[in-house]
């Protein structure tokens, strides 16, 4: 089963469903993940707009190792290349954003797939 | 005889400052039939190591700002956690931390996102490696001939009683007890007999009530401890020990009488809360039993009173 990305530029977001939905017990994890992601999305963006790089790291850590037990992969890999921005040596301020929009935009695709705020 | 491994379903202690992890571990790890465990922070995760003893633990390395490499070595250092499979679970992929892990005493690693189907396997090893560690400890503190725990496991246990009672100010006896001229049932009827004698009395010991623990101190001696009673009730238990044993025949040897003296103390009487005191009052009374011609039973005096 695979996942599809939405169009960054504008309109709903596509939804990205979860790989395992074919299982019952992790489509009844992935109600509690789905609920959780909703707050650590708006987390996320608050953190980035006060500047706290520490708390956007740390929400974008607890991501990358869960998103893909969940069945979100694509959360995985975009939490990780966040953190990646963000430890870099030369950490660039407009990259982190980049890379902190990638998975904004992933997790809002969840969170759509799986019934999520329009 | 007392268990001191008694069944339960296998513990899982899960430390991770990831509440989305702890959630998944518990819905996905269900089938494996754990009780299973979560600690968000490294201090809970240390305490509730010691206190639950689990089968296994699951570590995250990287918990912010937290070292899970000084957790790992801290579990490992401590005698009371230092034998439970830690099997590290990290969304770090780095083949030095791995190695430091392992030369830390992990016994596996496991990256996150996991593999669901990995990770229970891992689990299910690990819990198997930790139940046959308790196993052979157990059996390592089992005296061979009567089944009885043996001399090791007796001074174990001791200590921990006597902690145990001091913090709860509840009473705890101690019953030490000597089969009476071994030598010459040996002498005249054959150690073959001699060891069927100190079988059956075994069996005697261990008849009681279930918290006593009884061991096979030496030779022909033995030791009950026994929790939550004082030296007037454990004194009861002797005499109804040496009753039975005084009482019984011995079909393959008609002619044969064997009986036992036994000293009781109990802790109130210590000048001191130590197993070396405990021991001292209850070979004291030991003694003064077979003083008084065998067959018998006697309390120890306590210091104060003497």
């Amino acid at each position: 089963m695979g996942s599809e990305r939405g169009d960054r530029d504008g309109g709903a977001p596509m939804p990205l469903r979860q790989d395992l939905s074919a299982d019952a017990d992790a489509a009844a994890l992935a109600v509690y993940f789905l609920r959780e992601l909703e707050v650590r999305v708006d987390a996320l963006d608050r953190a980035w707009m006060m500047g706290t790089i520490d708390v956007v790291h740390d929400i974008a850590r607890h991501l990358r190792g869960a998103g893909g037990g969940y069945g979100f992969p694509e959360i995985t890999r975009e939490a990780a290349e966040l953190e990646r921005a963000i430890l870099a040596d030369e950490a660039v301020a407009a990259e982190i954003g980049e890379k902190l929009e990638d998975l904004i935009d992933t997790c809002r695709q969840a969170c759509a797939g799986g019934g999520g705020r329009p | 005889m007392d268990d001191t491994t008694q069944h339960h379903v296998p513990r899982l202690l899960a430390i991770d400052d990831s509440e989305m992890i702890h959630r998944l571990l518990k819905g996905r790890l269900r089938p494996e039939h754990l009780e299973i465990h979560a600690a968000t922070s490294a201090g809970e995760g240390l305490e509730m190591s010691r206190r639950l003893q689990p089968e296994v633990i699951l570590l995250e390395i990287d918990m912010g700002r937290t070292d899970g490499l000084a957790v790992l070595s801290q579990l490992k250092n401590s005698a009371e956690t230092h034998d439970i499979p830690v099997i590290v679970i990290s969304a770090t992929d780095d083949t030095q931390m791995k190695v430091r892990c392992f030369d830390l005493g992990a016994m596996d690693f496991v990256a996150k996102p996991f593999d669901l189907s990995e990770l229970r396997a891992r689990v299910r090893a690990a819990v198997r490696l930790r139940q046959m560690m308790l196993m052979l400890a157990q059996r390592a503190q089992i005296d061979g001939l009567t089944g009885l725990w043996n001399r090791a496991h007796f001074d174990l246990r001791l200590r921990q009683e006597i902690a145990e009672a001091s913090r709860h100010g509840s009473p705890l006896a101690l019953i030490l007890c000597d089969l009476d001229r071994f030598k010459t049932i040996n002498d005249t009827y054959g150690h073959p007999h001699g060891d069927h004698v100190l079988t059956e009395f075994a069996q005697l010991l261990a008849q009681h009530r279930a918290s006593d623990i009884a061991c096979r101190y030496g030779g022909e001696e033995f030791a009950i401890i026994l929790p939550r009673i004082g030296a007037a009730e454990a004194g009861t238990v002797a005499q109804r020990i040496r009753e039975e044993l005084a009482g019984r025949t011995w079909p393959e040897q008609p002619d044969l009488h064997v009986t036992a003296s036994f000293g009781v103390c109990d802790l109130a009487m210590c000048m001191q809360p130590t197993a070396a005191c405990m021991i001292a009052l209850a070979d004291r009374a030991l003694y003064d039993a077979k003083q008084a011609g065998r067959d018998c039973v006697r309390l120890a005096i306590p210091p104060r009173a003497a």
